[in-house]
């Protein structure tokens, strides 16, 4: 039986009209902050909230920029953020691959007790953590916003899972070839797994540089290691908060996250390990 | 140039599962043997052995004066085509074909040289800089023998080549490998389950089944004096008709098979006659003689295949390899014939056909053993 193609009342799938208010509502509350970015004072605290203020005060950027050390905890979010992507990069590649594909003693033993981390909750850790790193003597330090967070768990797993995907005959072939271990991770693998390793660069940049908890823990006084997330807090007083700057502030800190999703984007497409096969 | 050589080699995986069970196979030197079994039987591990993919459970493995058991795959100088060819996905052609000699740091000139050597033999000169998720399948197959070849490796190993290549490809690309290894003599182990590729390709062809070897030689020999059941059943397609029958003072009776002077010792054994060598007769032909009730016939343009049954039981070879047994009974007591008939011949289905065969076309195996008996 043929399909008949059915009669079209919209140009569109009527799915639209559900689906395009929808997206507009989640728009929303980005949309506010950017309008209250642009206020001045007394327009952020309008009920209702004014949604479009007349006169668009791009000053507000520049006072945080003056009035706060916003450069500082730009930097050091950027070295921390830095660090421990590349780190986490190199050292969940080496241990997933390993995981993935050198037999040793004990693999499947260790890679179960690495998963299980997985399943302790931050605050169970957070205290000994903290000491470790008191007794590293990095407290108040970058130091101890980078070394614990060298390597994840969560990247091993996810890597480990992606290159046991890998057709394994392509490291046969290249080890037939003459390629060593590691020749064959830089060479084969290592390029076969950049929408993975995309991802995990992604997320991983995405959970560091919005990390609140663990710097507010560890650097105590030391103004100069401030993070972005620790200096936006101090627009936040107790008895009083300055929204337009709160919302700048927020927009700037953001800007480097949209520009890697946007970068990133391509990398995200299907991988092309399985074209060498056969088909 | 080297000569391969398998001795009493073994290899059990955890299980324990033996896959390959005290083989001993000589490959002489610029020799092309093909190992051939149906799935399972052991042939890719033994090739797998050779390139040092799998490790050597016992017995060695010796290329040319070396043993190679514990040489690791790249300093073996062997090179092997994979099933599914494992193209390295985000390389181009050229840089797949030069992969290897880079690796073992072949000054660039050189690789240049013989990669456009390689690339002008197989045709591949246009698509140098393609990647292998550009080419079709026919292609793809081209550059991984071509990966392998550019490396003038001691000894080359091919795992199913072309199994994943459409039928008319797959003829094509058989006779190239033929003139390849006419024009090039490298000692060649050549993997498949595949009887024609087995029959068509090789100097000598070697049977394996549930990781033992069957039989070694010539195809032809092989496929005259099939050492075994299991043997006479594989190679040959459509595979040896094979009838459960008794043998007493020189004669033979197989249900209403007889066959008169043959020397064989007393007690039950199995009858063999290949499709082509029943050939129809007369009511009142002397000779032995078999009536066929034609079940389905099926005209392939240049022969036309009967299928049938016959007043006996008949084994099947390939079916009852679970136990490790290679024969299983038959079913029914009607036994299952296939014969080859000229083109134009088309007996009606439900008809009876009376077919005989010559005496010396008549193959006798022990039925407890399996084993061929001379019948002269």
């Amino acid at each position: 039986m043929v399909e008949r193609p059915r009669r079209r009342l919209l140009p569109f799938d009527p799915w639209h009209l559900f689906l395009a208010p929808l997206s507009l509502l989640m728009l929303l509350p980005m949309v506010w902050m950017v309008v209250t970015s642009l206020e001045t004072e007394a327009q952020t605290f309008h009920f209702p909230p004014i949604l479009w203020p007349g006169t668009l005060r791009f000053e507000n950027y520049l006072t945080v920029i003056r009035g706060s050390a916003f450069g500082t905890w730009f930097w050091n979010t950027t070295v921390v953020t830095v660090a421990i992507v590349l780190s986490n990069l190199v050292l969940c590649t080496l241990a997933s691959y390993a995981f993935a594909r050198i037999r040793f003693l004990g693999r499947g033993v260790v890679y179960l007790l690495l998963l299980a981390t997985l399943m302790v909750p931050i605050q169970v850790v957070l205290i000994p953590t903290f000491l470790i790193v008191k007794e590293l003597g990095l407290l108040d330090h970058l130091g101890a916003l980078i070394v614990p967070h060298l390597a994840s768990v969560f990247g091993i797993f996810m890597l480990t899972q992606f290159f046991r995907t890998l057709p394994v005959e392509l490291e046969e072939a290249a080890r037939i070839d003459g390629a060593s271990r590691l020749s064959i991770l830089l060479r084969i693998v290592v390029p076969l797994s950049l929408p993975a390793l995309a991802t995990l660069a992604v997320i991983q940049f995405m959970w560091t540089w919005n990390e609140f908890l663990w710097p507010l823990v560890t650097i105590l006084t030391n103004q100069d290691a401030f993070t972005l997330q620790l200096g936006l807090a101090t627009f936040q007083g107790s008895h009083q908060t300055q929204w337009h700057f709160v919302a700048a502030a927020n927009i700037m800190s953001m800007l480097p996250m949209l520009i890697l999703f946007l970068v990133a984007q391509r990398y995200f497409v299907r991988g092309i390990a399985s074209q060498g096969l056969k088909g | 140039m080297a000569v391969v050589s398998f001795d009493r080699v073994t290899k059990v995986y955890p299980g324990p599962v033996v896959a390959v069970e005290d083989l001993s196979l000589e490959v002489a030197d610029g020799e092309l043997l093909i190992l051939v079994g149906p799935s399972g039987c052991g042939k890719s591990t033994a090739l797998r052995m050779v390139a040092g993919l799998e490790r050597i459970s016992a017995g060695t493995i010796t290329i040319g004066d070396r043993i190679v058991n514990d040489v690791p795959p790249k300093d073996r100088d062997i090179a092997m085509v994979f099933q599914n060819y494992a193209l390295y996905p985000h390389m181009t052609v050229e840089k797949n074909l030069a992969f290897g000699l880079r690796r073992r740091r072949t000054p660039r000139d050189e690789v240049r040289r013989r990669v456009g050597e390689v690339a002008r033999m197989l045709g591949l000169e246009d698509l140098l800089g393609r990647r292998p998720g550009q080419l079709s399948g026919g292609q793809r197959q081209r550059v991984a023998m071509g990966r392998a070849l550019v490396r003038e490796p001691e000894v080359f190993l091919l795992d199913e080549p072309l199994s994943n290549l459409d039928a008319k490809l797959r003829v094509e690309m058989r006779a190239e490998l033929k003139r390849l290894q006419d024009r090039l003599r490298i000692t060649t182990i050549y993997v498949t389950h595949d009887q024609v590729e087995a029959m068509t390709l090789g100097e000598r062809i070697a049977v394996l089944a549930d990781g033992v070897l069957q039989q070694v030689g010539p195809p032809q020999d092989v496929y005259d004096h099939p050492r075994n059941v299991f043997v006479a059943g594989f190679i040959g397609s459509p595979p040896m008709n094979l009838l459960r029958g008794r043998a007493s003072g020189g004669r033979i009776v197989a249900g209403d098979l007889e066959i008169e002077d043959v020397h064989v010792p007393d007690g039950d054994v199995l009858v063999g006659i290949r499709p082509e060598d029943l050939q129809p007769t007369g009511r009142d032909h002397p000779g032995p003689k078999l009536d066929v009730r034609v079940d389905v016939i099926e005209p392939l343009g240049d022969e036309v295949l009967v299928h049938g049954s016959v007043e006996a039981s008949d084994v099947d070879t390939q079916g009852g390899s679970e136990d490790g047994a290679l024969l299983a009974a038959g079913t029914s007591d009607r036994g299952t014939v296939r014969l080859r008939l000229p083109p134009r011949e088309r007996p009606r289905p439900g008809s009876t056909l009376r077919v005989t065969m010559a005496h010396d076309r008549v193959h006798v195996f022990d039925a407890a053993t399996g084993l061929a008996i001379a019948t002269r």
